[in-house]
């Protein structure tokens, strides 16, 4: 299934605004992170979260085709 | 009231939306580009925010608030996009029929804006850009 992934502020600025990604079906949260991490070898170590369709999700959540995922450093503003 | 917004806002019209009978004190957090960290100029702050998520995340801090406090109403706004130092970045405020549960709801809002809104900020100075990492302190 296809699975876009979004990024935002450093990370975004390292990888690219999104990508389009391929998982096997019911891939869960927890492989999605394995395969970025694997991908992206400079996210190994940094401290990120992962939103899935605009909410926050536990890593054993499973993912839809079509979901939108999104991977962000913790909160930096105010 | 919420807003994520690349627009300016007023401290004026977010009294008036706090002001009413009922409420006797309403107390303002305005934060503002610093123009300096650690000794070297910021000629600029970009702030970057995941809208969608923020916005929900502000909503979620405003309600606790109402409920942990017993306020009688309370607004965030953040803005996004380019700015210059001494620039409006956020505001937060509290209504109540006193003045100690305001303070005291503010205070607490602006620390969890920083904790849990997905907003990052990168401060562009003479040698180039730097995200920066926030930790709460007053």
């Amino acid at each position: 299934m296809k699975v876009e992934v979004k990024y935002y502020a450093w990370i975004r600025e390292e990888i690219g605004e999104k990508e389009t990604l391929e998982f096997n079906e019911g891939a869960t949260v927890r492989e999605i992170v394995k395969k970025l991490v694997e991908k992206h070898t400079h996210l190994a170590g940094e401290n990120f979260l992962i939103a899935v369709n605009g909410r926050t999700v536990d890593m054993d959540t499973c993912l839809n085709e079509g979901d939108v995922v999104s991977v962000f450093p913790p909160a930096g503003g105010g | 009231m919420i807003r994520v917004t690349e627009d300016d806002f007023s401290i004026e019209e977010a009294a008036s939306i706090l002001r009413r009978v009922e409420v006797g004190a309403i107390v303002f957090f305005l934060g503002v580009v610093k123009g300096f960290r650690e000794g070297e100029a910021v000629n600029e702050m970009i702030v970057e925010a995941y809208k969608e998520a923020a916005e929900a995340e502000l909503e979620k801090i405003r309600r606790e608030a109402l409920e942990r406090f017993g306020i009688i109403d309370a607004l965030i706004i953040h803005r996004v996009g380019r700015l210059k130092p001494a620039e409006n970045i956020v505001l937060v405020a509290a209504s109540a029929g006193s003045r100690a549960e305001a303070f005291k709801a503010c205070s607490w809002m602006i620390d969890e804006v920083k904790k849990r809104a997905p907003i990052w900020k990168k401060e562009i100075t003479a040698k180039g850009g730097r995200w920066v990492k926030e930790t709460v302190k007053p």
